[in-house]
């Protein structure tokens, strides 16, 4: 790529700095700072106010003076999420149908991805438009024929009811993004593992899922988030209480002629760290990933 | 080549046509036959009559009598204008948003991987908290949001964010933005970090600025992922139903009523499964014809 | 090509997927469960005098299971939808004022026969069952029902210079004017008064209260009658509450009633729950919160709000004993202790209860005084669309800056075409 510039002179920023003060340089830093630091309070400032909310007294929520650190200090939110709820139970429940369903669209997303990717026949262009087109239509128009369906399969109140739901939820994303991942990798390093002799499942394993890693654990993070979060399916399959999982769970906080929030936020805490724990894991590998290796050139 | 070792009957063609095949039947199986069956039910349910509050009414075959309702309602004009704007406000935030934060978190600096970290949160939070929490916080009296404003040297007056019908659809497209902008920001991280460095050293050595580095390398090398981006936000922006459910149930009056939302009215507050199924319908068919055109003409960009 | 390899991989996922099958907790098939849906188990206060009545059911009928169903109430209501439509209930239904819409969905067993052999008939309110009775079939057992009344609070009264609470509408609005404080740049910094009046069910029944007051009713138990004087009266008070800024413009009924435990609102129709939740949201406050009869010289709406049904599901024989549990004198006598409505069975109350909780007196002398029921009358089971289309009228009178008359007209004319 050429690109000629009438100003002869190659222009290097870093030899410019040696003359006079870089101006432009430290203030586009600068800027570039507070422009970070603006996204990271938008995004953690609610965070932050469940937490605010979380240790205060009852009421401090709707008082009509509200200021930015918390007016008064108390565990008790917390004492009766971990005494007066199943808590345990619900974040179980939660722990193991996301990690199902995560384990789930990665294998089997996994699959399709790479089929739709490299195997460019005319039926793989439909496939993707009727996986697109299971996802437009309203979950709340859906979910009267679902139960229908699990309850004829008898699969209704059971894990795999509730995984094959959230799974099927989750899968036309996730073989979107990994067909996505599956063509950026160019197909030369594959053709290069098959002449040095690895077999077709060989190669797959060992050459391609590793090149797209980071989409893999994009898409297990994805779906594992997904399923944490879901309520809909979580709350129409299930019609015991010993099946809730955590949404369903914090819904329950909701009163019939008033809502205490402060208990709500505790539970909410509570039940977003496991998501996050998974996060933190996960996310490092993903960075990681994308670094290292890849496609030079 | 291995294929040469294969039963002889399959030809290398035939064979991987096969394997293609398998790799996608469980996902075609899970799909078609979890959401196919309920999707086929609900497209029978709108040609019937089913109201559960008068049961004498009900009918087993109503024709298209229930789309010919719909499409002279108000009521759905007006709900698909909602959701169209909401979906297009909704994109256009989160796809700034996320690629602002992208641009901005894409330098290995110190500070970088904890603001990731830090801006990734919004998405792992559950749905259920961050909206009633945003809703807590956009309180017109004793919402935090409002007090800040008022505090800030331009002192602006209280917002009603909630409360009234020019302002609550912004607001839930703002909650809806903070809740997903993270997930933009990741797949476009993704992008960005995928460029080659060398493409921009060489463009330094000839001479380009920074401004023409970002519109003739950054931009076009993101264009695919881009791409996705934005038809994913779409379509989770035109389904999205528990911010709405949680922050406004659709109002103030009809303000934030997408057709999502009434889909869920018609079903659980009127009692009307035949109508509710037909709002359905009716959305799967205009996504699809949307979504087909973008795909189509992201075909014809790639063969290019 | 591996065939082998991809062989063994498919056999080892179909086995993993027949052991997930089989090994899945499914419901848990006990020798005798009777299920009940109800969004009041983990209530504090109603919820706990629930257990009481499952504790004695299983202890009345050893090997019984009680098995639960309980979800927050409006995903619960959701969820019956879904169960009811699919034919699945559970085998004790739990229903407010939807009863009357789901009973026609043939999923609900009339209760004539068994209510007769077990002497409940006398032990229960007339007007409980009236609610309950639906062409001569009697379709749930009433448990408890509940009106509103006016909550006020004092302090804030006596600092407005007003010795006692408003008993006529022109009194209330003046008490609400005087109430209203705004701060310098126009902002309320309390509200005189409190109002149902966004896109909600709630609504509708503040409109029927404002309309009895001002003696208007919205059906005549045939036929719509939006635009009788009384509900044109009652829908122009309410603009002028909305207009002039009274009330807590925009706030569903949730937010009303945080913000009137907040103490940013000063009189609330409400019930008596709300002293409870203010005693848990703001103590200092709750010994200035006085309950007293409603603003008019006329009956109060409300009726029975928790009424128990046998789903069409078999179990029906099991699943009586559980209702036969609840209203029994053993369970009903402690009702008082626990919950704050008022009990559908006659003498529940104990006069020891009613020292303990002064506020319910106001609810008690107007539920006795034959409240209106909350539904349209003749029309209740399609309220939901009846009210929506009222509400239509509500909304755009108040927020659309409307003129009552007007809209009821509309109303009116929209209702006599949808429900001829």
């Amino acid at each position: 790529m050429t690109m000629s510039n009438a100003a002869a002179a190659p222009v290097n920023s870093t030899a410019q700095a040696s003359n006079a003060f870089p101006y432009r340089r430290v203030l586009g830093r600068i800027g570039v700072a507070i422009a970070i630091v603006a996204v990271v309070l938008f995004a953690v400032f609610p965070i932050y106010w469940m937490i605010v909310t979380a240790v205060s007294t009852l009421g401090a929520s709707r008082s009509a003076s509200q200021s930015l650190l918390p007016a008064s200090f108390t565990l008790d939110n917390f004492v009766y999420v971990f005494t007066e709820v199943p808590f345990a139970l619900w974040i179980g429940n939660s722990a193991i149908v996301a990690s199902l369903v995560a384990v789930g669209a990665t294998v089997v997303g996994a699959m399709a991805g790479y089929s739709i990717a490299r195997f460019n026949y005319r039926w793989t262009g439909v496939f993707m438009l009727v996986i697109l087109a299971t996802q437009l239509m309203p979950p709340t128009a859906i979910i009267i024929p679902l139960y229908r369906l699990a309850l004829a399969t008898g699969l209704l109140n059971t894990y795999t009811g509730l995984v094959i739901a959230n799974l099927t939820h989750v899968l036309p994303i996730a073989i979107f993004l990994l067909r996505g991942f599956f063509l950026s990798i160019p197909p030369e390093i594959e053709q290069a593992a098959l002449v040095d002799g690895c077999t077709q499942v060989g190669m797959l394993v060992r050459v391609t899922m590793r090149m797209a890693a980071p989409g893999l654990a994009t898409v297990f993070i994805y779906a594992f988030v997904v399923t944490w979060n879901d309520l809909l399916f979580a709350r129409t399959l299930s019609s015991s209480g010993s099946m809730w999982t955590a949404p369903v769970g914090l819904a329950s906080f909701q009163g019939e002629y008033y809502t205490l929030f402060e208990p709500l936020m505790a539970a909410s805490l509570v039940f977003a760290l496991p998501v996050t724990v998974v996060f933190l894991v996960l996310q490092r590998h993903f960075v990681h990933g994308l670094t290292v290796g890849g496609v030079k050139g | 080549m291995a294929a040469n070792t294969s039963a002889p009957r399959l030809t290398w063609r035939t064979q991987q046509r096969l394997f293609a095949g398998l790799l996608l039947a469980p996902a075609l199986l899970l799909v078609v036959g979890t959401l196919g069956i309920p999707i086929v039910a609900g497209i029978v349910t709108s040609l019937q009559r089913i109201r559960i509050n008068m049961p004498a009414r009900n009918s087993n075959f109503v024709g298209l009598d229930n789309y010919q309702h719909m499409v002279t309602s108000t009521d759905f004009w007006h709900s698909l204008q909602v959701s169209v704007v909401y979906t297009i406000g909704s994109v256009v935030l989160t796809f700034v948003l996320g690629f602002g934060a992208a641009l901005l978190l894409s330098r290995n600096t110190f500070i970088t991987p904890i603001a990731r970290l830090l801006t990734l949160l919004p998405w792992a939070t559950p749905v259920v908290a961050g909206t009633l929490t945003w809703s807590i916080m956009l309180d017109y009296d004793s919402g935090i949001v409002n007090q800040v404003l008022a505090w800030l040297p331009w002192h602006i007056s209280a917002v009603p964010w909630l409360i009234d019908a020019n302002v609550s659809i912004w607001a839930v497209i703002l909650v809806d933005a903070w809740h997903t902008f993270p997930l933009a920001m990741v797949l476009l991280l993704a992008g960005l970090q995928g460029i080659p460095k060398d493409l921009y050293e060489s463009a330094s050595v000839d001479g380009a600025r920074p401004v023409q580095q970002f519109l003739y390398i950054t931009l076009p090398s993101i264009a695919p992922i881009s791409n996705v981006v934005l038809l994913l936000l779409a379509v989770w922006a035109f389904r999205r139903f528990d911010v709405v459910y949680l922050l406004t149930r659709g109002g103030p009056g009809d303000s934030t009523m997408t057709i999502i939302m009434q889909t869920f009215d018609r079903a659980f507050r009127y009692y009307d499964l035949s109508s509710s199924a037909t709002l359905g319908v009716a959305t799967l068919l205009i996504s699809a014809v949307l979504a087909g055109v973008y795909f189509l003409s992201l075909r014809r960009q790639t063969q290019q | 090509m591996n065939w082998k390899l991809l062989g063994s991989i498919g056999s080892a996922a179909l086995m993993a997927a027949g052991l997930a099958l089989a090994t899945a907790p499914g419901a848990v098939a006990q020798d005798k469960t009777v299920s009940f849906g109800t969004w009041m188990w983990t209530q504090p206060g109603s919820g706990d005098w629930l257990k009481l009545a499952g504790a004695k059911f299983e202890k009345d009928n050893p090997g019984v299971k009680l098995d639960v169903r309980n979800l927050p109430v409006n995903d619960y209501m959701t969820q019956v939808v879904v169960e009811v439509s699919s034919g699945n209930p559970a085998d004790v239904v739990s229903s407010a004022v939807n009863l009357a819409e789901l009973q026609g969905s043939g999923q609900l067993v009339p209760l004539n026969d068994r209510i007769a052999a077990s002497g409940m008939k006398d032990k229960i309110e007339d007007a409980c069952w009236a609610a309950a009775t639906f062409d001569g079939q009697i379709m749930a057992v009433p448990i408890s029902g509940r009106t509103l009344a006016l909550l006020y609070n004092e302090q804030k009264l006596k600092a407005a210079g007003i010795d006692k609470p408003p008993t006529t509408p022109d009194e209330f609005l003046a008490d609400a004017r005087k109430l209203t404080i705004k701060d310098a740049s126009g902002k309320v910094t309390q509200y005189g008064a409190s109002m149902d009046h966004i896109n909600e069910e709630p609504t509708y029944e503040m409109l029927m209260m404002w309309s009895i007051a001002f003696g208007g009713r919205l059906t005549d138990g045939t036929k719509p009658t939006v635009t009788d004087p009384g509900v044109v009266k009652a829908l122009s008070f309410m603009k002028t509450l909305y207009d002039e800024e009274l009330i807590p413009r925009g706030r569903s009924e949730d937010d009303q009633r945080a913000l009137f435990a907040a103490g940013t609102s000063a009189m609330e129709l409400d019930g008596p729950w709300q002293v409870p939740f203010v005693a848990k949201v703001n103590p200092d406050m709750v010994a200035s919160i006085k309950a007293t009869r409603l603003p008019w010289d006329g009956p109060a709406t409300g009726g029975p709000n928790v009424l128990l049904s046998l789903g069409k599901t078999g179990n029906q024989d099991l699943a009586w004993k559980f209702i036969e549990a609840v209203v029994s004198p053993e369970v009903e006598s402690q009702y008082a202790k626990y919950a704050d409505t008022v009990p559908c069975v006659k003498g529940a109350i104990t006069d020891e209860a009613m020292q303990a909780k002064p506020y319910l007196a106001a609810e008690l002398d107007e539920f006795r005084d034959n409240p209106v029921r909350n539904l349209p009358a003749g029309f209740e089971n399609v309220a939901s669309e009846f009210e929506s289309i009222v509400l239509k009228a509500v909304t755009n009178t108040l927020q659309g800056g409307g003129d009552p008359a007007a809209e009821l007209q509309k109303a009116q004319t929209e209702l006599e075409s949808t429900f001829n």
